[in-house]
């Protein structure tokens, strides 16, 4: 039990060369890295490449890492910044509620054999619409491990701005979600 | 129309509302129907992007990660912000080799301070180099040249031989 090394173990042993200290690092995190990256980006291949990215990233800064706040702070950080420029790059379009017009009544039956699918892939559709920095502020809140003070470390928004930020980016994504919904139970009747 | 605002029943879903406004918007969640619907809207919310769970990342994003790190260049173990890192190890050990050849030479009457003495004004400088004569033996000045060598020495020790060892030794332990 009190074999399991912390992060600033960890970091300690990749600065004098071990690579299973990394690895070990990647697995602690890959999911959550993996999950805002996918939040931002909206698909698995764009947010499988900005996670790689990340980690590579954060792997040759490692030596410069002081420790002064926490290690997933600084990664988080990091990922975030790679998939929002990634989205810029690669033009990834925000998409409009037009899009889901094309939801035909045979998937949508499909869709709710699978419930926790169906509610999965209504938020990520009303998270697409939406701009990447309330996508991450969002995504960010709802990690639930985050106070709002290590949310403005990893985001770069002072504490004021990001209550402010995080509650217009909640309204509207529940106006969205309602929207959604309410159009897929017209398409429905 | 409520009294409350959308960020007040935020405020009340996170549990960061006083004790007393808890108490009113309770109140009237059961007395006002719109407040209501409005209040059910950011629950479903909630409570969808908190069973919203992590996303599986692939199997292989480890593997694939960990090859793209092996091809980098490794890292500078001894950190870059230190004086034995990379480039700067060599610009110290320079500057430090620079002032021990100095001061060899000086203390070998190799080279002299005549050609300045004319220029700058004889007697201020050979009142200051009459003072250093005094103190600096070269019984002082050899010792302080061993010591330098002798630090110039380890560190180079630790960077040719020590850390290279460690370095395969990390490697192989971590494959």
């Amino acid at each position: 039990m009190g074999n399991i090394k912390t992060d600033i173990d960890l970091i300690q042993e990749v600065k004098v060369g071990s690579m299973a200290a990394y690895r070990t690092l990647v697995e602690r995190y890959k999911d959550y890295v993996f999950t805002i990256a996918i939040r931002v980006l909206g698909n698995r291949e764009d947010a499988e490449e900005a996670a790689q990215d990340a980690f590579v990233k954060v792997y040759k800064g490692i030596s410069n890492f002081q420790g002064n706040s926490k290690f997933s702070t600084w990664l988080y950080r990091v990922v975030l910044n790679t998939a929002i420029s990634y989205k810029r790059k690669k033009k990834i379009p925000m998409e409009t509620l037009e899009d889901y017009k094309v939801i035909g009544a045979g998937e949508i039956s499909k869709m709710q054999e699978y419930q926790h699918l169906e509610q999965k892939k209504f938020l990520q559709l009303a998270l697409n619409t939406m701009l990447p920095d309330d996508v991450s502020v969002i995504t960010l809140f709802y990690f639930k491990e985050l106070s709002l003070e290590e949310m403005s470390e990893i985001t770069g928004i002072s504490v004021n701005t990001l209550k402010v930020k995080l509650f217009r980016a909640r309204k509207r994504l529940s106006d969205t979600l309602g929207k959604i919904l309410k159009r897929e139970v017209t398409s429905l009747l | 129309m409520s009294r409350f605002t959308d960020q007040d029943l935020f405020d009340y879903l996170d549990g960061s509302c006083s004790k007393s406004q808890k108490r009113q918007i309770e109140q009237e969640l059961r007395e006002d129907k719109a407040l209501r619907k409005r209040y059910d809207e950011f629950l479903a919310l909630d409570q969808s992007m908190a069973q919203l769970s992590l996303e599986r990342s692939p199997e292989d994003l480890s593997d694939k990660i960990m090859d793209q790190i092996r091809t980098l260049p490794q890292l500078d173990y001894m950190g870059s912000s230190s004086i034995f890192s990379g480039t700067k190890f060599f610009i110290v050990s320079g500057i430090v080799t620079a002032m021990v050849a100095l001061i060899s030479l000086f203390s070998s009457g190799y080279l002299s301070l005549e050609p300045l003495e004319t220029t700058m004004g004889k007697y201020q400088l050979m009142e200051e180099w009459n003072f250093l004569k005094g103190v600096l033996t070269k019984r002082m000045l050899t010792n302080a040249m061993l010591l330098i060598y002798g630090v110039l020495g380890l560190a180079l020790l630790d960077r040719a031989v020590l850390n290279p060892l460690f370095r395969k030794k990390a490697k192989r332990l971590s494959v």
